[in-house]
């Protein structure tokens, strides 16, 4: 949160830190008022007599109540002013940039202008123009409370299915940065992660053409040797089995959209929202049992043989 | 003394404290000082079973991706950790201690309602039980202490954990509004002659405020609890959006009852360090009106502020601000006490007892509490640090460095009276300093933690830089905080048994329990001194230099003290 890669989250974290150096006065004052009180009441405690029994001082009491009041209203108007600068007020709604959409406990991210669908890796292209608000974002949910958060972007927003939010998104600095879901939604809230990965616009631009290309299997070039799955028979595994209920892969007949978009699944660098690095070796773990990864998961365990398994692995991480 | 009115002695005789008279004597009791007892020592009992589920999951975060506990176990855990820790420590903590004192510092004989006090002890310990129950019935709630909808609908959450919340909370919330509106009634009707009401001690003052909070919190959460439990099991759908409902509605509900209920569970302990501050300075309290009109602001915000706990959910510019504003004005009666504490201070002959330990580091850990308070009021940043573990270092701030070191140096004070025996002020004060550093190391670097970008309510969390490194070391923070609490539990059994007599009023006290022997008798007066001040007892022993004879403000002396400032 304090290295800010947008306006927005700038606006934020200077506000917090104005915020905490009038907190840090603040107790200052009363840290010293208190000790002050302490040394000199402990050295009196030895001395004869009891204390002046004083009640109480009008004045005083005056004081510390309007310099409290005014100390707020200090503070609220700069509150005002970032609420703001860092969540500008939203025009176009119908025409969003990026629909997120939470599930239990994955994400899903469909790029409307682009005609892509793809889950888990956030791209967003970098945004100087200084007087773009940023990428509009439309955010949803398709079960039960979530939120996204991505501190060095900004600020933090519910996701719910009866409620439609939007958000700004204005990254000015390319890197893979972190995040979470803020909300609790259930057993794995803590490994429903946000991946963002801000490109250049080119890069940006370019990372989106090839997500719109549908999935392409290609034969294998030899004659398969020890250890190289075919994708060409990995594609019929996988239109063969319940995958299908729940996943889609782009240019076949699996169109599901209850779980992740698994068309460019050999892009993405993690599984599960971050919980594993995306390898072959993980991803064949992952499809015997899911559950022993992320416990609890809305994904059953398939109990392949080593060969088709290898084949199915082969297939999903073709597609780059 | 010619006016000193006197209770008719009761020929029955009263088992006191350590007298064998079988279970009995304690279930069938309508006496006001047996049912505060039993009150605080169901809420340690229940702390005691908080704790353990609070350093249950302080293993599971020591250290990344840990796999101590299940995520469905975790989630349970902090679920019955955070609905224990509210509902049935805090809470009972607040009215027991309430209940046990109230009568005694208004020189009354009981509560005006001993039979609904006692309704509601035991509504609040079966509501308790009720809850627990759910760990063998199939799954403990796993909703969070709010519970937000839709998660808690039967949709997604199958088990009856959410059932046996909504039904134990439902209970125990009848109890807390008895006790509630009996606390408004014994403080109307049941002061000694001669006490008026702007002259009752501030920790029946707030006890009577906060009476009306909680009248006015606990339909919400009650209206609410019977809605989820309509929608789970009879097919309603309140809190449904698939069907209907609205999802936001549960939230509103809910913190218009948990903003409230935030204040409840502290305008007690604010009473408790208003009433040992002055004792331990030889002083009055300072600024006693602005206290009590500040609690009456309190209250009254508190109703206006609850959306706060909602900056996040997207509600829109002019709501938010409005809520903001609220928030911020709390700010202004919260100050106000600091200061009357710290003027109380000042210029007193202190005594830093264990108690007076705990009253003083509460102004400071309360400070910062507040501090981090404010940056849920300013809407902006609410929108970073809300649901992180920002928020669970602020609210162990307030809740734990607030309100339960008031209670704890409240135990220390109030102990010899409630038991006739002295807690050891030495080990007193290791105990202290033992809580003292082990809450700080647990949660003052989980404000950083939140900052870093850890959500509150996971079972655990990537290797990021200094991530595993600052959880280990609150779980370090909160294993030493654990031994603190073993050491108080132990001392306080040993003290019951062979603690050092304490008399009548071991501190040189200001209010009228410490008229009365220790532990008290059933009729809880045989004599009541006048009352013409709000320190009749400081008028008692100081004829030539009573309270009342001097300037309201306190400002105009009678005499010269030898020690002048
Ligand atoms: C009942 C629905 C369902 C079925 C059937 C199913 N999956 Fe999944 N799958 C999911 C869900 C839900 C997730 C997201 C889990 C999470 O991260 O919480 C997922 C995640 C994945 C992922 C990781 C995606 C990512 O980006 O992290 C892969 C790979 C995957 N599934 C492959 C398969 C394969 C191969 C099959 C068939 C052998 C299959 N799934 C069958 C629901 C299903
Ligand atoms: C008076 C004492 C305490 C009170 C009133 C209290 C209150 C709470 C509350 C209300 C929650 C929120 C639960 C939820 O999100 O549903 C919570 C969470 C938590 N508390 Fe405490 N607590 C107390 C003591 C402690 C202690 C001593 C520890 C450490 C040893 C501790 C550790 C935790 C942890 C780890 C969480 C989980 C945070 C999360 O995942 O969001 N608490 N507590
Ligand atoms: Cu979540
Ligand atoms: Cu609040």
């Amino acid at each position: 949160m304090f290295e800010p890669i947008s306006p927005h989250g700038k606006d934020i974290a200077d506000l917090f830190i104005f915020i905490l150096a009038l907190g840090g006065i603040v107790f200052a004052l009363v840290v010293g008022l208190l000790t002050y009180a302490m040394v000199t009441g402990r050295r009196r405690a030895t001395q004869e007599g009891l204390p002046r029994q004083v009640a109480g001082n009008t004045k005083l009491e005056i004081a510390w109540t309007a310099a409290p009041a005014v100390l707020l209203i200090a503070l609220f108007i700069p509150t005002i002013m970032v609420m703001n600068s860092s969540d500008p007020a939203k025009v176009n709604k119908d025409k969003p940039d990026v629909v997120i959409i939470g599930h239990q406990w994955w994400w899903e991210y469909q790029y409307p202008n682009g005609g892509v669908v793809t889950a888990n890796e956030l791209h967003l292209p970098i945004i100087t123009d200084p007087k773009s608000n940023g990428y509009l974002i439309h955010l949803k949910s398709a079960d039960v409370q979530h939120d996204f958060w991505v501190p060095q972007l900004g600020r933090k927003i519910d996701v719910y299915p009866d409620k439609e939010n939007f958000l700004y998104l204005k990254p000015q600095q390319a890197g893979t940065f972190i995040g979470a879901c803020a909300e609790y939604c259930g057993g794995q809230h803590a490994w429903m992660r946000i991946i963002a990965i801000v490109q250049p616009q080119a890069e940006f631009d370019s990372w989106l053409a090839a997500q719109r290309t549908p999935h392409t299997t290609s034969a294998p070039t030899t004659s398969v040797g020890a250890g190289q799955g075919d994708p060409k028979r990995g594609e019929q595994i996988f239109l063969n089995n319940t995958c299908i209920n729940c996943h889609a892969i782009n240019g076949t007949t699996a169109q599901s959209p209850i779980g992740p978009n698994l068309t460019h699944l050999g892009s993405r660098a993690t599984l599960g929202t971050g919980i594993i690095e995306n390898n072959p070796a993980n991803l064949a773990r992952w499809i015997l049992n899911p559950g022993a990864i992320k416990p609890g998961l809305r994904m059953p365990g398939y109990q392949l043989s080593q060969e088709d398994l290898r084949d199915l692995v082969a297939y999903l991480e073709e597609q780059k | 003394m010619s006016d000193v009115p006197l209770i008719p002695e009761i020929k029955k005789p009263f088992y006191r404290l350590g007298e064998k008279e079988g279970l009995m004597s304690w279930v069938a009791t309508v006496d006001h000082k047996l049912l505060g007892l039993m009150y605080m020592a169901t809420a340690f009992l229940f702390f005691a079973v908080g704790g353990i589920e609070a350093m249950l999951m302080r293993i599971q975060l020591g250290s990344a991706r840990n796999t101590f506990l299940s995520p469905e176990m975790y989630n349970q855990i902090f679920t019955m950790h955070g609905t224990t820790m509210v509902f049935l420590v805090v809470i009972p903590l607040m009215l027991g201690s309430g209940i046990y004192l109230v009568p005694l510092m208004i020189g009354a004989r009981d509560m005006a309602f001993p039979r609904l006090n006692a309704l509601g002890f035991w509504l609040l310990l079966f509501g308790g039980l009720l809850l627990y129950y759910s760990f063998v019935a199939g799954g403990a709630p796993n909703g969070g202490w709010f519970a937000y909808a839709p998660y808690s609908e039967r949709a997604f959450n199958t088990t009856y954990g959410i059932d046996y919340w909504a039904l134990g909370l439902f209970v125990q919330g009848i109890g807390t509004t008895l006790a509630g509106i009996n606390f408004v009634v014994t403080i109307l009707t049941m002061r000694a002659p001669g006490m008026k009401l702007t002259q009752v001690p501030m920790f029946v003052w707030t006890t009577f405020i906060n009476g009306f909070l909680i009248i006015g919190a606990l339909p919400p959460l009650n209206a609410a609890l019977v809605m989820l439990l309509v929608d789970r099991r009879l097919d309603g759908n309140f809190f449904v959006p698939q069907s209907g409902g609205s999802s936001i509605l549960w939230q509103h509900y809910f913190w218009a009852f948990g903003h409230p209920e935030v204040y409840i569970m502290v305008l007690p302990a604010f009473g408790m360090i208003s009433e040992i501050l002055p004792v331990f300075s030889r002083k009055p309290l300072f600024g006693f009106n602005a206290i009590a009109i500040s609690t009456i602001a309190i209250a009254f915000l508190s109703y206006a502020v609850y959306a706060h706990h909602m900056f996040s959910v997207g509600l829109g510019p002019g709501f938010e601000a409005f809520f903001a504003a609220a928030t911020a004005l709390i700010a202004v009666p919260t100050g106000i006490k600091i200061f009357n504490w710290i003027f109380t201070v000042w210029g007193g002959k202190l005594q830093f007892t264990t108690a007076m330990l705990y009253c003083i580091s509460f102004i400071f850990m309360f400070t910062i509490g507040g501090i981090s308070g404010v940056t849920f009021a300013v809407v902006p940043t609410d929108w970073q640090t809300t649901d992180t573990y920002y928020v669970v270092a602020h609210m162990h701030y307030v809740l734990f460095g607030g309100t339960f070191f008031a209670v704890l140096g409240g135990i220390f004070y109030w102990f010899p009276k409630a038991t006739g025996r002295m807690l050891p002020e030495g080990l007193g004060k290791i105990q202290f300093w033992l809580t003292f550093i082990g809450f700080n190391m647990t949660f003052f670097i989980q404000h950083f933690l939140g900052l870093m970008g850890m959500p509150r309510r996971v079972y655990t969390y990537p290797e990021l830089t200094n991530w595993s490194l600052f959880n280990l070391i609150s779980t370090i923070g909160a294993a030493i905080l654990g031994l603190s609490i073993l050491m108080l539990i132990i001392m306080m059994w040993r003290a019951i048994k062979h603690g050092e007599r304490a008399g009548d009023d071991p501190w040189d006290g200001f209010t009228l329990e410490w008229a009365t022997t220790s532990p008290p008798p059933i009729q809880n007066f045989d004599i009541i001194p006048p009352i013409r001040s709000r320190r009749p007892l400081w008028d008692w022993k100081h004829p030539e230099d009573p309270d009342w004879k001097r300037d309201h403000d306190g400002k105009q002396l009678s005499t010269k003290r030898s020690d002048e400032i």
